[in-house]
């Protein structure tokens, strides 16, 4: 008998093994920041003030539908864990055209209204109470109201995330650790002043420490409540019709459509040809914010009371619109972290909670471009933009062609926002609308997969799960895909009026027209281009890349 | 410039035009133990090697970017992009063959700190790192075993690194790392059943020395003093993973 028969219990690897550089670990406090519910979660609470439907069953049913997303986006990582993500995907399945201008125009343009928006939160909340707490009340306001103020933070947001993107990802994967502990603990921190604290106690807290930090008027409390019923603020936390919960979510989405945000980085997570692992990862993300937004919102009805945050909410977004010129009583955003501390008349306590709160941001800042070089780099490999695209400077390891590409665009977008130009503002949720016409894109892929690649799909590890003998990949595609039908509808034809975003908006169909429009120019422009050099786009399209 | 179609050739060559550059080499993995031990030739110990696997520091790993296309070699672009300051791949298309090129520390499924040791041999890494590299592996192929048993049974196992093992280096770094203590404890078992299931064609003697070598360099193992995060982990055990996952990269 041969040694090689005789040995059994020895493997297989044909080379030098590789040691992908994240964990699922890693995957999952990626997922978990990217469905934040400190940022993005408060953030589009706080502007649901005028909503008929309850936030909590809103948070619990989207959270249901969206199980279904990242079956999808788990079972299409585990046949393809490519960099790139949805634009491999669609590319490989649906074709380059499809797959390049919904990837493109989905992970890269309107990531440039990502910013403003990341800025937005990095002064709310980080900028303004720290400095509030620290006693700079007039560099605290001017953070928070000034048109400045925000560019200003949308400038800062470009250095912190260049700098996370040149650190590589086995650094990004440290310092997000570093922030999830933080902020887990601080968060633990914020329940426990609400779970101990009592309206009194909460309402002497806001008029003596909202009048000492930022200079509100007595009787700010009653003030706020008067302010918020005049703009409108009724949103319950329990309760409405069907119908009207379901009308919550196309808002609610801004926060946790995004569990699948690292599926782009899926080439470098290792283990990540394992459906349950990556389902998991990012499934664990989904259900942990889920219930943690549930307690966050069951403690802010117990100790500061439902109707005065949200009416709080509503004094602050009717300003911040434009539809009052009269400055919230509270003139700062309505931060529950911020509203906690101020039931300690402790500045160390409430500088230090705040300042570990603000770990929730800088643990996520990084998605906002970390995802997209990926796309762009994958884009370039197949030649549909230039190589210098994907050229990482030797000495800082940085993409400084794809940065600037990313940085630059932002920027001016930014500008537009903070000053308003072209109504920006009002094009808030537009960041979630394209993303989830690009989500479309990969699920209808995933739902096709099975019959337009049977071969690639049945070589892969997810042909192995059926429900009544359909491919589970197809199940969850055309529940997940209903659903985007849905949001889609409501954003575009916005029967209620609700959005803001949809057809009746002349900005936001001009600028979304324009990436899509932008995005299909490059996508003929160096597929010709590639033409006279002789390379066949098609042709490549027609192979998986390699890792 | 082509490449030479022998691989040893191509391995002396490109060490000996890196240095020309002041680009700094050192071969590792199983062609870095064939330099070292005649018994690589062996008749039951000989095995084939597809590729050549290098150690860099991080300032030669740039200059790599110019260095290898000269050379003739094309690189994996998606793979230098992602991970290119740890790892990077390098493909020599005409002959079908693969560079593998570690940068600073060697990280498999253990991590060996490799930057004040990478001046001690002028050629290949030295013979505990070679030994380290693959007995690190927590699954382990017949060529791994095949290199391990080879570079023992040519090496005498002592305290320093003169054409020896050097066992107090090893004991060293499995002092400060459980994980790593625990794998290399399990490829000594590995080899000593491999050689009493008659897996390889050895004299006796031959038998005798590879066992009393492994037996000395577990006893300097067991002997090195431990810290008391390291008793801490030894007695979590095995129940967690003690070692990261491996896998292979798919080039097509």
């Amino acid at each position: 008998m041969s040694g090689e028969a005789r040995d059994t219990t020895l493997f297989l690897r044909k080379a030098t093994g590789l040691v992908r550089s994240w964990s699922v670990f890693d995957a999952f406090i990626y997922a978990f920041f990217s469905i934040n519910l400190i940022t993005l979660g408060l953030y589009s609470f706080s502007q649901m003030y005028y909503f008929e439907g309850g936030l909590l069953p809103a948070l619990l049913i989207s959270g249901a539908f969206i199980i279904f997303e990242v079956v999808v986006y788990a079972a299409l990582i585990a046949v393809m864990p490519r960099a790139g993500g949805d634009y491999v995907w669609q590319s490989r399945i649906l074709g380059g055209g499809i797959g390049f201008v919904l990837a493109v125009t989905g992970w890269w343009f309107i990531l440039w209204l990502w910013v403003p928006l990341y800025s937005d939160m990095l002064r709310q909340l980080f900028f303004t109470p720290l400095l509030g707490i620290l006693g700079a009340t007039s560099a605290a306001l001017w953070f928070s109201e000034t048109a400045l103020g925000l560019f200003v933070s949308a400038v800062i947001v470009c250095v912190i995330v260049a700098i996370y993107i040149a650190i590589g990802m086995k650094w990004y994967s440290r310092i997000q650790k570093w922030c999830f502990w933080i902020s887990v603990g601080a968060l633990v921190v914020v329940f426990a002043f609400l779970l101990f604290g009592t309206q009194t106690s909460f309402k002497e807290g806001l008029e003596t420490q909202a009048t000492a930090l930022f200079g509100a008027s007595p009787g700010v409390y009653d003030a706020t409540v008067a302010a918020g019923q005049e703009a409108g603020a009724m949103t319950p936390l329990w309760g409405g019709t069907l119908g009207a919960v379901f009308l919550a979510i196309p808002y609610m989405v801004f926060f946790n459509l995004w569990p699948n945000w690292g599926a782009t980085l899926y080439g470098e997570v290792r283990g990540a040809t394992d459906f349950k692992r990556n389902f998991w990862g990012m499934g664990w993300a989904l259900i942990a914010t889920t219930i943690l937004g549930g307690v966050f919102f069951l403690l802010i009805s117990k100790t500061i009371s439902w109707d005065w945050y949200m009416n709080a909410n509503g004094a602050w977004w009717n300003f911040r619109w434009g539809y009052t010129d009269q400055t919230p009583p509270l003139p700062v955003w309505p931060y529950p972290a911020l509203l906690a501390v101020f039931m300690t008349p402790s500045r160390i306590i409430q500088f230090i909670v705040i300042l570990a709160m603000s770990a929730w941001w800088f643990g996520w800042s990084g998605t906002v471009f970390l995802s997209s070089t990926r796309v762009i780099f994958a884009a370039a490999f197949d030649r549909l933009l230039p190589e210098k695209v994907a050229e990482v400077e030797p000495r800082t390891r940085t993409p400084i062609v794809a940065l600037v590409l990313m940085v630059v665009p932002s920027l001016l977008v930014s500008a537009l926002f903070a000053w308003n130009v072209f109504n920006f503002q009002t094009l808030t949720l537009c960041s979630t609308l394209v993303i989830a016409v690009t989500y479309l894109g990969s699920t209808i892929a995933a739902i096709l997969l099975p019959y337009i690649k049977p071969d690639l799909y049945k070589a892969s590890p997810i042909a192995k799960y059926k429900i009544l003998g359909i491919p589970l990949i197809t199940v969850a595609g055309v529940i997940f895909g209903g659903f985007l039908g849905f949001l889609l509808y409501q954003w575009l034809f916005d029967p209620n009026g609700l959005y803001g975003i949809g057809l009746s908006n002349i900005s936001s169909v001009i600028y979304m027209l324009a990436m899509y429009l932008l995005a299909l120019a490059i996508y003929l422009g160096f597929k010709w281009w590639r033409r006279r050099e002789g390379i066949d786009i098609n042709k490549i399209y027609e192979e998986i890349p390699v890792e | 410039m082509t490449t030479l179609p022998d691989l040893e050739e191509e391995m002396l060559r490109l060490v000996s035009e890196a240095q020309k550059e002041d680009i700094f080499l050192r071969v590792l993995g199983g062609l870095a133990i064939k330099v070292h031990s005649p018994h690589a030739n062996h008749r039951s110990l000989e095995r084939k090697y597809p590729d050549i696997d290098f150690v860099t520091d991080k300032s030669s790993a740039k200059k790599l970017l110019d260095f290898l296309p000269e050379m003739g070699y094309t690189p994996n672009k998606t793979f230098n992009t992602l991970s290119g300051d740890r790892r990077q791949l390098w493909y020599d298309e005409e002959q079908g063959r693969q560079i593998d090129i570690f940068i600073g520390d060697f990280t498999m499924c253990h991590t060996l700190p490799l930057a004040d040791r990478l001046e001690v041999e002028p050629l290949t890494l030295p013979l505990a790192e070679l030994f380290l590299s693959k007995a690190q592996i927590v699954e382990l192929n017949r060529k791994d075993i095949l290199d391990l048993l080879a570079l023992i049974l040519d090496h005498e196992v002592g305290p320093s690194d003169q054409e020896t093992v050097n066992s107090t280096l090893i004991a060293g770094l499995c002092a400060k790392d459980w994980g790593l203590y625990t794998t290399v404890s399990m490829t000594l078992q590995k080899l000593r059943d491999f050689l009493d299931e008659g897996n390889v064609d050895l004299e006796e003697a031959e038998v005798q020395t590879v066992k009393r070598r492994l037996v000395a360099i577990e006893k300097a193992l067991d002997e090195a003093p431990k810290s008391m995060g390291w008793k801490m982990r030894a007695r979590v055990g095995t129940r967690v993973r003690w070692y990261e996952e491996v896998e292979e990269v798919q080039r097509t």
